[in-house]
């Protein structure tokens, strides 16, 4: 624990300086002063950060968790020759990277947001925005862990994770659109609510819509959607949902570094 | 006893067989160069020892402890790669803080001294993006050699360095050595083996071919140069 | 015949100079007469009550009589949460200026401010109706004029906590108009209305709908505001409506509707504003009924039609920056879609004659399936579904529902002129 402190924090002192994480902080919290600016409306402004939040953020997530841990590994492999377990060296370099990244998209939100945090009503959905984000930074840099460890070319890795993302972001919704049009003639409400549910981003997208006017345009889905997420039941299954995303890839990378040759 | 010894070592990827069962003792006060032609095992052997890679068969023992266990034995071994690596963005500062807090002692004088050696005090606030190779190369050795370890592994030591921190390097490994270090190299310059190594180690496809000393090898081959002594082998040892 | 209106108009003079000439009778805590119902049975036909300012609580006062009701410095007229406040029986009753408040509640009975019954020719204006059960409720009235009355209910949902704000029930040629109504049931109801005008009322904040009404055929609703009622404007079983300058504003929530036209036919929708609601309008088993020169901004869905209405016309209307311009679950396109600004269109025109050369799809494919297949609702701000959207502007040929205009106009209809 100790030695995974030490090498988490001198870690960070590296990602601290390194220019393009601070571009895309830069690029977050300019888009969220722009949208505020743009529009007063912050129900629009949480609308449109939400597309960033879904979209943009795993994506630089992803991208430079790989890359960051493929220039690592070299220097990975020169700590693990010092009296240090292959467990803390990952936890160290896996935490800095997934805390990081989630830091940076926390401050690149919530600064520029913060007046409206503190004042206004709005304070639990901007909240749930940015927990989305942090949710789906940290679940992305444990993807991104996972598929560095398991590909050894780097090519092959990024476009795989890559290939996760377009899934998860983009594709996986029109899996269900065609299911709901391949079925249509079958009662389908709880087979789409598990299709959503078990997908991250749509997750974290309902958890915000929902609490947004336009869930009104979600009608009577709408309703049930939310009533299942507001119940004991939805909560429960949110928290080990979004826990067991970000667990399971970590856990697995990790299962799979300790018994890796380097 | 012998500070590492190695039965039976073996080591396939797939179906590639790196290493066909090693067995291979290094001594503490000697120098021992592990040599062979490319791909012929040299690299995986180190990193069996300092458990990077995990054998497919054999143990390994350093200082009687069983490799692949508890981590604690590379506390005893200090490790110069053939091409270091550090994050970019850091400062050999920064870099031997984090090594002696994981090692948990902060050696300042050797630090100075090998800092003083090698020329390179100089650099230790700059971040490692800005330094040449050959100071990157010598920010390792010190690492390497400043926690005063009792097993040295270097892999490839003097590459990439001049020739006056090169013969620097090369003093004070055996000085080292003389201090009743264990040290273990591979080096592809026959000149620098002959400099340094008390035995010599030929590995070519994964098994070893001749284990002995520099003196004895010249004479079975009877040739007087090393170089020649061990193309001599190595031709033999491929046909 | 001739002989008989003389004779008619003969004794109704011989019975004016029996009564004597109308006369004025004052209420007030310090005169002569205390109790407005003491007045009532003091006055004949023609007579004038005026109330003086103060605090009346005198059960239900019955008007009975054709007599003006008049009220000067603000008196109240306290129905204690138990009584109907007024109920007029009588044909040209003028209620004015009275504030009336606290009517009783009933499960059974339909208890109100005012009530009109079986009445003609009665004017009921600038009243203040605070918390009361029904506020103005006319049953069987004919000629009737509800003008300027201020009305605010007791903001309680539920049915028997509180009823609609002026609640219209088999009556002929009435004039609502200028009443403000918020906190009701029902802003403003009307059964079996016929022939009757509804001119600058705002009705906003009722729990259910801004405007309801059914059976209710030729009255014509102009300049009128709903706003931010609970399910907004639900119209139905009803010919020969005519709705002009109406603004039907935030009525914003999943079952909630600017307007909702049920079985409507042969009606005009023109000159309206919808803004902001779930739904501008949503049309379900209507038939010709013109929708014409209407501005929808930033609605959900500007416009649904269901497959069982046919042969509407959609014309000349702005469509501006709503999630969606028009939903269906009809493949075919049986109304006349045509000549419409649509926002979201991005066509061009070549020959400079105002009209875009290729025809403009407000359907689209997601807001299709989300009206036949509610659950895909959930891809809601997917972004799968904006590139869907983009794949069927380039690419219409994969989409084949057929709505389309196919004269979509390159600027906005300007009707305001």
């Amino acid at each position: 624990m100790g030695e995974t402190l030490k090498l988490l924090s001198t870690d960070i002192r590296n990602l601290i300086r390194i220019r393009w994480l601070w571009f895309y902080f830069l690029s977050l919290a300019c888009g969220s002063g722009l949208f505020l600016y743009m529009s007063g409306d912050l129900e629009k402004v949480v609308l449109s950060l939400l597309n960033v939040t879904l979209l943009i953020v795993p994506l630089i997530t992803a991208f430079f968790g790989i890359t960051y841990f493929y220039d690592s590994k070299n220097f990975i492999k020169f700590l693990l020759t010092q009296p240090v377990s292959r467990r803390e060296v990952f936890f160290g370099k896996f935490l800095s990277v997934s805390i990081f990244m989630s830091l940076l998209y926390f401050l690149g939100v919530s600064l520029p947001l913060g007046n409206e945090i503190i004042r206004t009503e709005h304070r639990s959905l901007i909240m749930l925005l940015i927990l989305s984000g942090v949710s789906l930074t940290l679940l992305f840099s444990s993807l991104a862990f996972l598929v560095g460890i398991l590909s050894e070319d780097k090519a092959k890795g990024v476009s795989l994770l890559l290939g996760i993302w377009l899934y998860l972001a983009v594709l996986h919704d029109g899996v269900i659109l065609a299911v709901i049009y391949i079925f249509r003639e079958y009662p389908l409400e709880k087979v789409v609510l598990a299709l959503t549910l078990i997908n991250p981003v749509d997750l974290a997208r309902l958890l915000v819509i929902l609490n947004l006017d336009v869930a009104a345009l979600m009608g009577v889905s709408g309703a049930v959607v939310k009533d299942f997420l507001g119940s004991f039941l939805g909560t429960l299954v949110v928290l080990i949902s979004i826990t067991l995303w970000i667990a399971v890839p970590a856990t697995l990378a990790l299962i799979l570094f300790e018994r890796k040759d380097l | 006893m012998a500070e590492i010894e190695i039965r039976g070592l073996e080591k396939s990827y797939g179906k590639n067989k790196v290493l066909k069962g090693i067995d291979l003792d290094i001594y503490a006060g000697e120098i021992t160069a592990v040599l062979g032609p490319n791909a012929s095992g040299k690299t995986t052997l180190l990193k069996c020892i300092l458990g990077l890679v995990i054998p497919s068969a054999g143990e390994i023992r350093v200082r009687g402890k069983k490799v692949g266990g508890s981590y604690e034995y590379r506390r005893f071994i200090g490790y110069m790669p053939q091409e270091p690596s550090f994050p970019e963005n850091l400062t050999p500062e920064e870099l031997i803080r984090l090594i002696s807090s994981i090692r948990k002692v902060y050696p300042e004088d050797r630090i100075k001294a090998l800092a003083e050696l090698f020329k390179i005090k100089t650099f230790f606030n700059r971040q490692v993006r800005s330094l040449s190779g050959g100071t990157k190369q010598k920010v390792s050795a010190l690492i390497a050699l400043a926690f005063d370890p009792d097993i040295l592994i270097l892999d490839e030591p003097t590459v990439g360095l001049d020739p006056v921190s090169s013969s620097k390097l090369k003093e004070e490994i055996i000085r080292r050595k003389e201090e009743g270090k264990t040290v273990l190299l591979t080096s592809h310059i026959m000149s620098e083996v002959e400099q340094l190594a008390d035995r010599v180690v030929l590995l070519i496809e994964g098994v070893k071919r001749f284990d002995s000393s520099v003196k004895e090898l010249k004479e079975i081959t009877g040739e007087d140069r090393l170089e020649r002594a061990v193309a001599k082998l190595m031709e033999e040892g491929l046909g | 015949m001739e002989g008989q209106a003389i004779f008619k108009a003969l004794i109704f003079v011989l019975l004016l100079s029996f009564a004597g000439f109308p006369k004025t009778i004052e209420v007030c805590p310090a005169c002569p007469v205390k109790s407005i119902k003491r007045a009532i049975e003091l006055s004949e036909d023609g007579d004038t009550v005026v109330v003086r300012g103060g605090v009346y609580r005198e059960g239900t006062l019955i008007v009975n009589k054709s007599i003006k009701l008049l009220g000067e410095g603000n008196p109240v007229i306290d129905g204690e949460g138990r009584y109907e406040v007024i109920r007029i029986t009588a044909d040209n009753v003028v209620v004015k200026g009275l504030t009336i408040v606290d009517s009783g509640r009933s499960e059974v009975e339909d208890i109100a401010g005012i009530k009109v019954e079986g009445a003609k020719n009665c004017v009921i204006e600038g009243n203040k109706l605070k918390n009361n059960f029904w506020a103005i409720y006319l049953a069987n009235a004919r000629n009737c004029r509800v003008v300027n009355n201020w009305i605010k209910g007791p903001f309680i949902v539920g049915e028997v906590a509180s009823g609609n704000g002026i609640h219209i029930w088999h009556a002929k040629s009435i004039l609502v108009k200028g009443n403000y109504i918020t906190g009701h049931r029902d802003g403003i109801y009307f059964e079996f209305v016929e022939d009757s005008l509804i001119e600058g009322n705002t009705s906003e904040g009722n729990w259910r709908y801004g405007l309801h009404f059914m059976f209710s055929h030729r009255d014509r609703y102009v300049n009128n505001t709903f706003r931010r009622n609970g399910a907004g404007v639900a119209v139905m079983y009803t010919k020969k409506v005519v709705m002009e300058g109406n603004r039907f504003e935030e009525n914003w929530g999943g079952s909630s509707y600017g307007l909702l036209l049920k079985a409507i036919d042969d009606s005009v929708v023109r000159h309206n504003v919808f803004f902001k609601n779930t739904t501008g309008i949503l049309m379900d088993e209507c038939q010709r009924t013109r929708i014409e020169e209407n501005d929808f901004v930033e609605n959900g869905w500007a416009l649904r039609i269901w497959a069982n209405s046919w042969n509407n016309v959609i014309r000349r209307n702005n469509f501006l920056g709503n999630t969606f311009d028009v939903a269906t679950n009809s493949r075919m396109n049986p109304n006349r879609i045509e000549e419409n600004y649509w926002s979201y269109y991005r066509g061009y025109d070549l020959n400079r004659d105002g009209v875009g050369d290729i025809p403009y799809r407000p359907v689209k494919l997601f807001s299709y399936m989300v009206e036949n297949n509610p659950s895909s609702a959930v891809l809601l701000e997917s972004f799968f579904v904006e590139v869907l959207n983009v794949v069927e502007e380039t690419m219409p040929v994969v989409i084949s529902v057929s709505v389309e205009d196919e004269r979509p106009l390159m600027r906005r209809v300007d009707w305001r002129r």
